[in-house]
């Protein structure tokens, strides 16, 4: 029989096998324009489920987000440039071992002295500090951005595909970032999250069970980032440009806003305000400075009428309408 | 000398009054109802739009009265949005958590750009300095643009203003009393809410003012929301969570540190803001002025 | 670090603490000794620095001056989580639970913390759920504690003696050498304190650990404690069995002459 406490792993399978089978077949029935908004979204719920796995799980808040992002995306356009005849998928991989590095030093430094919006507002300067480097590197091509970054041939031994053909691209981003999803759903239900979830709540609470709080927070935050920074590599060929608006904190502030609009409580929230946020996008993009106006007022009203996100919202509807016993069991995840 | 000592000082000066005006209204809504207000940046926008428009109404009239009065009418068009704001969107917000309270008003900010580029549109826009400010006094070899001189003295009067207020008046001590202890002061009879009004208000008016007073600084787009924000955060954190003297003090500190670095590495301006800004947190985090409210 | 400790060594010893406050002196030059198996009560009135002691022994806070000893080892400056992995554990004096996990998923994070290094029952690196050992632990300590019934109820909306409970349970599935317990019967009813009581005494009388608490209820002072020692404006009047306590002129001066009422 299985635990109450055990991971929902059946459950989140079946979800996820579905909404990877309608994301690959996408190609075959949307337009163009849809795919490419869909292949970007896919690396921003990695992006939001990353940020999420800090805040929801691990109780930081981290305003400098998308730094991680911009850092993986030009380290990987850099070693695509630099080393022509690297296997792409050292240079993805490398692009994460580059955020860890990169996250470990700054945790390390940052997480000692400073959390709450201390942390928050750390960050945020730390990302101003990318910000203002790629826009100002030569190398690194400036306002202009770094172009002309291929989509390359992965060679797998016995077969190579090539990225830049049709959708293979897009059909790449899709299940790279459901492998990328799936290690953030590991993480968060494996031994080292339910700590991470303790420390969420109360972090002394968790010291005084021998739980070593700065290094599952220190632990937390380089997942995250590199994960984020391989998710921000894969953009990079995507686009087939990077521009510095990567690092913006606008950017910082979409996977705060995904992860509350979903629900920060389940794992499910992130990609679910994500998903949410590009409808609008899309559905408004036509509208010159009313999309603006769009997004931002339903943004408002989640936020003033479901505090929970919209998760949180359906949730305590449905419990609402179920008997006590079988809500009490609802909220166990 | 001049260029490696008195030049640089001016323009941290300078620019540390900008950022200073930019913040009083924001330290005081956070100091007083701790929220923190993204959208800060798009009501500064829309001050600076609407003193725009007036200037081209009355056909670029460019007397130091004129403008002084037209960014005062700017103020108040910014305030009466403000009473709005709060009684829409800051007072449900007083029941949600902090958090949420953040992405509200990050809501609020992409609204104040979208209804900036619908009523105004995407152009780039300016505006002539005021006649009287458009010269420049030297001391020396030490050249200083009268429209700099006159932000600086504003800023300084302002944050002299503030302080007495603060320390001298009724009024000033009620909005201590209330940032350090709402409850409280609601017990002893204060009107809490409508307080918050007159805060909120307050705040705004002093956004869209200087939006006004800086509208010959600046040029004019829908991204200017956005581009003042981050650094009157620091400014405000750095000062310590919402109090005036600290973040009049660490805007200067920040500023001219930045001004000092530009010399030193000039290819990336702006950085040593930041670095200043982190090694502050790191070295401080408590805040220049710790404890305080307001 | 010696292993067993010799007979005559303290398992754990406090040494000439200092811990001082911006505005007031708290603790001047307290000295403390439990002996392995000792149950010791620290009492005192309120602002003696008793909590304040409570957090030197246990780690949250270090003393300025002074030193902290576990089994003949320096310990001073050694942070609670090490302490902990050490063989300290503690409660709080409202109870800390971690309020939206169930009852059950509390005790698993003490069970999985424990376990950290050596799960028993094996684990392949990428199974996430919890050993089957970790749940047979949960219950067996959620059973030792009875708040079996209330396994699947979320912390926040267990009753406050059950909250109690339940950090008790939290602490001992991390098997400690020593159990640090600040005031364990605060604000509870008298029936409630009787089974607390109980309890702490068969819990201890099971596991043979060694207990140091403090506590305001001189009844439940005398029911448990072998040892007790009295913190007085931060500096340590009395110690020793409880009936040599209770004679000590001093104390029943402060006590008594004060007017606190107790005994």
């Amino acid at each position: 029989m299985r635990s109450p406490l055990s991971a929902p792993i059946a459950r989140d399978a079946a979800i996820a096998l579905i909404i990877v089978a309608v994301l690959l077949a996408m190609p075959l029935v949307a337009p163009k324009g849809l795919v490419f908004v869909v292949g970007t979204l896919a690396l921003h719920i990695v992006f939001g489920l990353s940020w999420n796995l800090m805040f929801g799980q691990t109780g930081l808040v981290s305003f400098g987000h998308a730094s991680f992002f911009a850092i993986g995306g030009y380290f990987y356009a850099l070693v695509a440039r630099s080393f022509p005849d690297l296997h792409p998928l050292l240079g993805f991989a490398g692009a994460g071992a580059f955020g860890v590095a990169l996250a470990v030093v700054i945790g390390l430094i940052a997480l000692r002295r400073s959390l709450g919006v201390y942390f928050a507002i750390l960050t945020l300067a730390l990302s101003q500090i990318v910000y203002l480097f790629l826009s100002s590197f030569t190398p690194l091509g400036r306002e202009d951005g770094f172009t002309g970054i291929r989509r390359p041939v992965l060679d797998m031994g016995l077969f190579q595909v090539d990225l830049a053909k049709g959708d293979n691209y897009y059909l790449f981003i899709i299940l790279f970032s459901t492998l990328l999803c799936a290690i953030i759903w590991w993480v968060r239900h494996s031994q080292t999250g339910r700590a991470l979830r303790a420390i969420q709540q109360d972090p002394e609470r968790a010291a005084f069970l021998g739980i070593n709080v700065a290094g599952n927070r220190l632990l937390a935050f380089a997942i995250a980032s590199g994960v984020t920074a391989v998710a921000g590599a894969l953009y990079g060929p995507w686009l087939q440009l990077l521009t510095p608006d990567v690092a913006h904190w606008t950017l910082s502030a979409r996977p705060i806003l995904y992860s509350l609009l979903g629900g920060v409580s389940s794992f499910w929230g992130p990609v679910a305000g994500a998903a949410g946020f590009a409808i609008l996008e899309y559905g408004t993009r036509t509208l010159h400075g009313f999309s603006e106006i769009i997004i931002g007022s339903i943004l408002l009203a989640v936020v003033l009428l479901f505090p929970g996100g919209i998760l949180g919202g359906l949730e305590s509807l449905r419990r609402r309408h179920a008997t006590p016993a079988s809500a009490a069991k609802e909220t166990r995840r | 000398m001049v260029d490696y000592v008195l030049s640089p000082l001016f323009n941290g000066l300078f620019m540390a009054m900008v950022v200073f005006l930019f913040t009083t209204g924001l330290t005081l809504i956070f100091g007083i109802l701790r929220v923190l207000n993204f959208a800060h940046g798009g009501f500064f926008m829309i001050g600076a739009y609407v003193a725009f428009s007036i200037v081209r109404l009355v056909g670029g009239e460019t007397s130091v009265l004129a403008y002084l009065a037209i960014s005062t009418v700017a103020g108040i068009v910014v305030g009466l949005l403000g009473l709005v704001v709060e009684r829409v969107i800051f007072r449900p917000l007083q029941k949600v958590d902090e958090a949420y309270s953040l992405i509200a008003t990050y809501a609020l900010l992409l609204i104040t750009e979208g209804a900036v580029k619908a009523v105004w549109g995407v152009s780039f826009h300016s505006v002539a300095t005021p006649d009287l400010l458009g010269g420049a006094v030297f001391a020396g070899d030490l050249f200083m643009p009268t429209y700099a001189i006159f932000i600086i003295a504003i800023g300084v009067a302002s944050y002299a203003l503030l302080e007495w207020v603060l320390q001298h008046t009724d009024t000033g001590k009620l909005m201590k009393s209330v940032a350090s202890d709402p409850w409280m002061a609601g017990m002893l009879g204060v009107n809490v809410p409508r307080f918050y009004t007159f805060i909120v208000v307050l705040g705004f008016f002093l956004a869209g003012i200087a939006g006004g007073l800086l509208l010959p600084n600046q040029t004019l787009s829908p991204n200017l929301a956005s581009t003042f924000v981050i650094q009157a955060f620091g400014a405000l954190i750095v000062g310590g969570m919402g109090n005036i003297r600290g973040t009049f003090l660490a805007a200067i500190m920040l500023c001219v540190i930045d001004s000092f670095g530009s010399l030193l590495f000039s290819e990336v301006p702006g950085l040593f803001f930041y670095i200043a800004m982190t090694a502050a947190l790191l070295l401080r985090p408590q805040g220049l002025i710790a404890g305080a409210r307001l | 670090m010696s292993g067993a400790g010799t007979p005559t060594m303290p398992l754990l010893e406090a040494r000439r603490v200092v811990k001082d406050y911006p505005s007031v002196k708290v603790l001047k030059n307290v000295d403390l000794s439990v002996s392995e198996g000792d149950t010791l009560a620290v009492i005192g009135p309120n602002g003696a620095g008793k909590t304040t002691l409570f957090k030197v022994l246990s780690g949250e806070v270090f003393a300025d001056s002074g030193s902290v000893l576990f089994r003949g080892a320096d310990v001073t400056r050694v942070p609670e989580w090490k302490r902990v992995r050490a063989g300290f554990g503690r409660s709080f004096q409202v109870a800390r639970v971690f309020k939206d996990l169930t009852a059950a998923a509390n005790v698993l994070v003490a069970v999985e913390a424990a376990f950290r290094n050596a799960p028993p029952g094996g684990r392949t690196l990428l199974a996430c759920d919890p050993t089957r050992t970790a749940l047979e632990r949960v219950d067996e300590a959620l059973d030792e504690v009875g708040l079996s019934a209330r396994s699947d109820v979320e912390a926040k909306l267990l009753s406050h003696g059950d909250k109690k409970r339940l950090e008790l349970a939290m602490s001992l599935v991390l098997r400690p050498t020593i159990l640090l317990l600040d005031e364990p019967t605060a604000g509870m009813s008298p029936a409630d304190r009787k089974a607390s009581v109980d309890l702490i005494a068969s819990v201890k009388a099971r596991h043979g650990m060694t207990v140091v608490l403090t506590e305001h209820d001189m009844g439940v002072v005398f029911d448990l404690a072998s040892h007790v020692a009295v913190l007085h404006h931060g500096e340590m009047i009395a110690t020793g069995s409880p009936a040599e306590v209770r004679e000590n002129p001093l104390v029943r001066k402060i006590y008594l002459g004060s007017g606190a009422g107790h005994a």
